[in-house]
């Protein structure tokens, strides 16, 4: 009898876990296939403008807010980098968030800045503005030093209350960006005023090589976890955020490379001091904001505008980013549950945000579930290794599939990597991530579950940032 | 395949099969991946050496003017070898691409020896049958290959394509439409500047500020005239509007002038005061009541275009808008205050001193403070988006 209800038990419970697992991947398996088929014809559209155009210099002028705390190894190089950006009115404003080590210092002194009386405006919330500085060697950078406000957000918000101009872009200070990247990003703007929001791709910068800021060579990182990351990045960038985009319901713009419109950011408050996702939150708020009171707006993405950053080389940096990214994850959707299957708002609470809570948000509880529920039914007989040895396959195809398909569309649009050994090396990644990189990623994130449930103190962490890169003589060989 | 799921069969077997399915999938997909790669390095390569051979050639066409024969003689040889190669290419891409590159870079006498090059080595008949590709780039590279050549042939081929859904292949179609024969465009398919909505302003603008304003005045004022007298809606009209700039100032002064005038639209208001010309006073003091009026945004054109007139009466006006709510309405105001002349020679402390309100204060001494480093000075934006 009790055989007999344990074994039904198994049946059902084995039956929820192919049901999850379908539905889970077949989502992300429907946004490759409009990935596929929409990316090669958007680069095809982009191919002619390729050719030399001068710029007619009224495209709309853009304020540059990088946030800084503590990023005196990479600063320098990052600002130069951005003085070479060709686009035809730009500002720079670095923000430097109580930083307590030498970055405003490096700063004053790189720049020839000098402190200015500022009638400082704050359209909205954050810590106080200590001093604005203007550099004398370029006209267009400022600086604001600020004290510390505990998170990005707090940064980000100050430097959208210094922004001169109408569009903005949120970098983080390890950023480099590629020279035509502006241009790039306020097509969008161009073709609709609606547009509020778009979204760039954002490409990992470990294994490159970078002289004087700018990318000098292009190349896989060494390290494996950056390898994974890499791949990680092309699904994201390459087929879900295209594929969402395709259907109108965007739900994130990357906080390393984003264009918004200042006065749509304000009208929602501008970036959330609570939330530890705060750019998912800011994309969702101006969703439920816009579509909630009949406002036309358009979030958009674009694929070829490209961003490159540093993403964690170890397991302790990488399993601090994990769990905070999935902790940020369930306080945006918390924050922004009214969106969740409202009548009004499309295809963003009726796909998107079912998709993330349910499936996406969900997922690493399943997998370990999933994980331990396979060992101990196998431990005690109730299942057979036939039976794991089949799930263990329907992960792995899937898995695997999937990183092909980010590839492929690489491959068919933008061919990032030139080099065929590259190539082979992601394949090769590909297959490996299944052994272990994406279980710990689940355990990872099945840990930021629990904390968001328990509410413990959360806090920003920090990146440590080689800054390999910023050094000509210690160019990574990839 | 015989497998012993002693659980529940069904769903290991739906797991299993699947797996394997998605694994095939993704086997076959990394064969894909290494077919296309290999055949992306034959292609470039053929490419790199096409285009190897045919660069120091474009760059002796573009030399080709009738003052040096002993260089034409040159081309003409060279190109009489490279026709029955160029003829026998699958694939002319590379070749229109580099064409189109240099094209693109170069202009007058330079340009006219590309052409001439291109028909000799038969251009033309190629990028008439790319017109009507599927593939997007080589269709787009066709339109502008015909725009660059300039042939009136090419006007009949690519006009159709105006009307196009896809708005990148209807702008490019227009903007080679514009460089075969401007005056017919013009007097065609001008009027597809209001029509095409989804045009960005700012690629018109850059056809628009190419076209010789003899040209352009004329028929561009009579369409924004148009366009206003049929209650064309707001934003477009102010983008229309707008596109005056690329007018001569004395034919779109009176449009500007009637329409400003007449019209309490926001957008429009605002898009007429940007080009509002200084050498009509009569209009001055309709600007200076817009400095009070209920909108900050056209309070704050307002602004931008009285600094334009540099006129020391207009210091009161100047002052109150220092008390503006709106912050970019006090920097604005600062900035024209430092610019009457008064105030250049012999600055801003006394007058600092008199203001009684903290915000104008603080705003004259940050505006004065950026001006004393040769801060950036925002230019002003001529088109609505």
């Amino acid at each position: 009898m009790l055989q007999a209800e344990a074994t039904n038990f198994v049946k059902i419970t084995e039956w929820f876990f192919l049901t999850y697992f379908i539905l889970l991947n077949g989502t992300y398996l429907l946004l490759t296939l409009i990935a596929l088929a929409v990316l090669p014809r958007f680069v095809g559209r982009q191919s002619i403008y390729k050719l030399p155009r001068p710029q007619s210099g009224f495209e709309p002028p853009v304020s540059l807010v990088v946030t800084a705390f503590n990023e005196e190894v990479v600063i320098i190089p990052t600002v130069y980098a951005l003085l070479q950006l060709d686009y035809h009115e730009y500002e720079i404003i670095v923000v430097n968030d109580g930083s307590t080590d030498r970055t405003l210092e490096v700063l004053i002194k790189e720049f020839n800045l000098v402190e200015i009386p500022t009638a400082f405006r704050q359209r909205i919330e954050h810590k106080p503005v200590r001093g604005v500085y203007q550099s004398r060697k370029y006209p267009s950078l400022r600086i604001i030093d600020k004290e510390n406000g505990g998170c990005k957000a707090d940064a980000a918000n100050a430097g959208i209350n210094g922004a001169r101009y109408g569009l903005f872009m949120p970098l983080d200070a390890d950023t480099i960006l590629n020279r035509d990247c502006l241009m790039l990003m306020v097509q969008p703007f161009l073709l609709n005023p609606d547009t509020v929001g778009v979204g760039g791709n954002v490409r990992i910068l470990n294994g490159c090589g970078v002289l004087g800021g700018t990318l000098t060579r292009i190349g896989l990182p060494k390290n494996w976890l950056a390898l994974f990351q890499v791949l990680e990045y092309s699904r994201a960038f390459l087929t879900s955020r295209v594929g969402w985009n395709h259907i109108d319901s965007l739900p994130l713009i990357s906080g390393a490379f984003g264009l918004f419109n200042k006065e749509a950011v304000i009208s929602v408050g501008g970036y959330s001091h609570t939330s530890l996702g705060e750019d998912m939150d800011l994309v969702l708020r101006m969703h439920r904001h816009f579509r909630l009171n009949h406002i036309p707006y358009r979030i958009d993405f674009v694929a070829d505008p490209v961003c490159w950053t540093e993403v964690p080389e170890t397991y302790g940096v990488l399993r601090k980013q994990r769990v905070r990214w999935q902790r940020g994850l369930f306080d945006c959707l918390w924050e922004n549950r009214k969106l969740l299957f409202h009548p009004r708002s499309r295809g963003v609470g009726w796909l998107a945000f079912p998709f993330l809570l349910f499936l996406e948000g969900i997922s690493p509880i399943i997998e370990v579930i999933g994980l331990v529920f396979f060992i101990l039914t196998l431990a005690i007989g109730l299942s057979t290794p036939e039976t794991v040895l089949a799930f263990t396959m329907l992960s792995f195809g899937t898995g695997f599939l999937l990183s092909i398909g980010g590839i492929l569309i690489e491959e068919l649009t933008f061919r990032t990597y030139p080099r065929t050994r590259d190539l082979l090396m992601l394949v090769l990644g590909a297959v490996v991530e299944n052994f272990g990189y994406r279980q710990l990623n689940s355990i990872w994130r099945l840990e930021g579950t629990i904390k968001w449930l328990l509410r413990t103190e959360s806090s920003w962490g920090v990146m440590t940032r080689s800054g390999g890169w910023t050094d000509p003589e210690n160019e990574p060989t990839g | 395949m015989e497998h012993d799921f002693a659980s529940s069969p069904v769903p290991a077997e739906i797991a299993l099969w699947t797996g394997y399915a998605f694994g095939a999938v993704g086997v076959g997909c990394t064969l894909l991946l290494v077919v296309l790669r290999r055949r992306a390095g034959s292609i470039s390569k053929k490419r790199t050496t096409i285009a190897g051979s045919l660069e120091p050639l474009l760059f002796q066409a573009t030399e080709n003017t009738s003052t040096s024969p002993e260089v034409g003689h040159r081309v003409q040889a060279a190109e009489s070898t490279l026709y029955p190669e160029f003829a026998k290419l699958k694939d002319p891409f590379a070749v229109l691409e580099t064409w189109n590159y240099l094209h693109e870079s170069l202009d007058g006498e330079a340009t006219a020896g590309l052409n001439r090059f291109a028909k000799q080595i038969g251009i033309p008949d190629i990028v008439h049958s790319m017109l009507s590709s599927l593939m997007i780039d080589r269709k787009l590279l066709a339109i502008n290959t015909l725009g660059n050549l300039g042939d009136r042939d090419g006007y009949d081929a690519v006009a159709p394509l105006v009307d196009d859904r896809d708005p990148i292949v209807s702008y490019w179609s227009w903007r080679a439409l514009v460089r075969i024969d401007v005056e017919r465009a013009l007097s065609e398919t001008l009027v597809k500047i209001e029509e095409r909505t989804d045009w960005s302003p700012v690629f018109v603008a850059e056809i628009l500020q190419r076209i010789d304003s003899d040209v352009l005045s004329e028929p561009l004022c009579r369409l924004v005239l148009d366009a206003y007298d049929r209650e064309l809606e707001e934003r477009q009209m102010s983008r229309l509007i707008s596109y005056l700039a690329f007018a001569h100032i004395f034919d779109s002064a009176d449009v500007i002038t009637r329409i400003f005038t007449e019209t309490d639209q926001k957008e429009v208001l605002i898009a007429c005061l940007r080009l509002l010309p200084d050498f009509e006073p009569a209009l001055r003091p309709r600007v200076r009541e817009m400095i009070r009026d209920h909108r900050w945004e056209v309070r704050l054109q307002a602004i931008s275009t009285l600094s334009r007139f540099h006129e020391p009466d207009d210091l009161p006006l100047l002052l109150e808008a220092l008390d503006d709510q709106e912050w970019w309405i006090r920097y604005r105001a600062a900035g024209t205050i430092l610019d009457l002349p008064e105030f250049a020679e012999n600055g801003i402390e006394p007058l600092v001193n008199r203001l009684p309100s903290n915000f104008a204060r603080d705003m004259l001494r940050q505006v004065a403070a950026e001006r004393s480093l040769i801060c950036f000075k925002p230019k002003p934006q001529t088109l609505s988006r």
